[in-house]
């Protein structure tokens, strides 16, 4: 495990725990392994009062690559989250930079249910979820919406 | 010194956070297409997954474009107020950055530091390792008596073994360094000795010194050169005993694993040898030799079997000829009678004929004696007023009477009759 590995998340959670975002928490961060961080709708929007949990799971070469991210739990209702909790998100895979963090791939998230305007499942999803594997990161993602 | 894990003492400028580690910039570096900055260690880091620019994500062909950063960057990462890194061990240091490793090398007394004793090797802070070294349980102490330098544990073991220690010799109790204590104890005339020649009867016992007196006198020494041969001989004799002595235990081992050897095969071959033994160890096993005497005893049984029908063959065969030659015999003579009947009728017929044409007919009767020979054509002019039968019962009777008594005569006559039918 290198020493930025270790050094990198343990910062992003002092500053995760010290100064949180707006509608993010961290629940469970035991290990550099994976985190759960729980992310409330935003008031005004389709999902406000609903909360939603999310799970990182870091590879020991983070932050050089992205990490797991995937909803558990309830999963909200989103044209570009399938109903096995994986997101299609372009920064979660091929648009990954070292400089993305925990924090800006949640207020991602966040702005992307926040942009929703009509509550319903991808097109594709009983397929998808059918032959997804277990982590999203093997799966081919096409990137098609700019709209959010 | 990792300058990557340093506390700062004020919060740093975000512009001089590195944005992939999130620390200040160590050995800054700046992407010469797009500006942006970043330590050296990450952004290589970064480049060997994927060659962006992190924050831009524009293009970076190769780590060339990597130059240092700006003198006035460097400085102001150099300069920032860090604390020392043994803060927690009560170092109160705070002073720029690029002091450090100064700091930590010369003045620093919470360093830790090892200790120099081969056993010890525990690490001490700088402070207290003067203390640590005077007590240290591993530290060297020096011998007193031979002065030289020992690790504190192995003092007490140096000190019995010390070579210039005084021992006192037990014999004429005088004292002497160590390294000479060996040779003197050889050579002390107060020694308690025997003969020299002890060995061959001398029983002269006494002190060292008293020994070349003794010599002179002893009754062994003008005996010394015979003892010797005798002596080497012997010796002699000694090596070439137990040399036999190897010999023969190596022989008497190889006798022991031969035994072995033939009893195991004498009791392996037992198994073929005595089938009575086998039989009686295998229950229901019949043993070879029973089922080699059964199959003999099958195959006379079948010998005479095949004995047996080979004689009611050859009986059915005789039977089998005498019927038909019988048959053959009786068609014969049947055959006969008409031929001697259509004798008379043409017979009769010429008389007819010779009685319209006006002729005297001459009559005449021939009795034919049933001779097989006679050929139709030959008589058949002569001319038969009536035909008389042979007489056939007698000779079918002798024939039947002669086939059963001599079958051998049946089989030579039985070829022929085909050639009488003919006639």
């Amino acid at each position: 495990m290198s020493a930025l590995f270790t050094k990198r998340l343990s910062k992003e959670l002092v500053d995760l725990k010290i100064n949180p975002p707006a509608g993010i928490e961290v629940i469970e961060a035991d290990t550099f392994k994976s985190w759960k961080l729980t992310l409330d709708g935003v008031d005004g929007t389709l999902y406000a009062g609903e909360r939603f949990t999310l799970e990182f799971r870091f590879s020991p070469n983070y932050p050089m690559e992205s990490p797991e991210v995937v909803f558990i739990g309830d999963i909200p209702t989103h044209p570009h989250i399938y109903t096995n909790g994986h997101i299609c998100l372009n920064v979660l895979y091929n648009q990954w930079s070292p400089v993305l963090s925990v924090r800006s791939v949640c207020l991602s998230i966040q702005s992307m249910l926040s942009s929703c305007t009509c509550k319903e499942p991808p097109p594709d999803n009983s397929h998808y979820v059918k032959t997804a594997k277990a982590s999203p990161k093997l799966t081919q993602w096409a990137f098609h919406d700019d709209s959010v | 010194m990792d300058l990557n894990s340093i506390a700062y003492v004020e919060s740093v400028n975000s512009n001089l956070i590195c944005c992939i580690c999130q620390t200040p910039f160590v050995d800054p570096v700046v992407i010469d297409t797009c500006g942006h900055t970043f330590c050296k260690d990450c952004i290589t880091q970064a480049l060997s997954t994927r060659s962006t620019c992190p924050v831009d994500r524009s293009h970076i062909s190769n780590v060339n474009e990597l130059k240092p950063a700006t003198k006035i960057i460097m400085n102001m990462v150099n300069e920032l107020l860090v604390y020392c890194p043994n803060k927690n061990d009560g170092c109160l240091y705070q002073g720029q950055r690029q002091l450090l490793n100064f700091h930590l090398q010369e003045e620093c007394l919470f360093t830790k530091l090892e200790c120099n004793n081969e056993e010890c090797r525990e690490m001490i802070l700088k402070r207290d390792l003067s203390k640590h070294m005077e007590n240290c349980i591993a530290r060297m102490v020096k011998c007193e008596t031979c002065k030289e330098i020992v690790p504190l544990s192995t003092l007490e073991g140096h000190k019995i073994t010390c070579p210039v220690k005084n021992i006192e010799c037990p014999f004429c109790h005088t004292t002497r360094i160590q390294s000479e204590h060996t040779l003197h104890l050889e050579e002390c005339p107060d020694k308690y000795v025997t003969c020299r020649h002890a060995e061959f009867g001398c029983i002269w016992e006494g002190l060292q010194h008293d020994l070349s007196d003794h010599i002179g006198s002893c009754n062994y020494e003008s005996l010394k050169e015979f003892f010797k041969m005798y002596k080497q001989r012997n010796d002699a004799l000694d090596l070439e005993n137990q040399q036999l002595k190897t010999i023969v235990q190596d022989l008497r081992n190889t006798v022991d694993l031969l035994e072995g050897q033939v009893s195991a095969i004498s009791d392996w071959l037992s198994n073929f040898i005595d089938p009575k033994g086998l039989a009686s160890n295998v229950e229901g096993e019949p043993s070879i030799s029973s089922i080699h005497e059964l199959l003999l005893s099958d195959n006379d049984r079948m010998k005479n079997e095949i004995e047996n029908l080979s004689a009611s063959l050859t009986d059915l065969e005789l039977r089998q000829n005498v019927a038909i030659m019988t048959e053959g015999m009786r068609m014969q003579e049947e055959i006969h009678g008409i031929k001697n009947i259509c004798h008379g009728l043409r017979m009769q017929m010429h008389y007819i004929l010779m009685e319209r044409r006006g002729g005297e007919p001459s009559v005449r009767t021939a009795c034919p004696k049933g001779s097989v020979n006679v050929r139709p054509g030959l008589i058949g002019p002569m001319g038969l007023g009536r035909t008389v039968p042979p007489n056939t019962n007698n000779s079918k009777s002798s024939l039947d009477s002669s086939s059963a008594s001599n079958p051998h005569l049946l089989r030579i006559l039985g070829p022929e009759s085909p050639r009488k039918e003919k006639l």
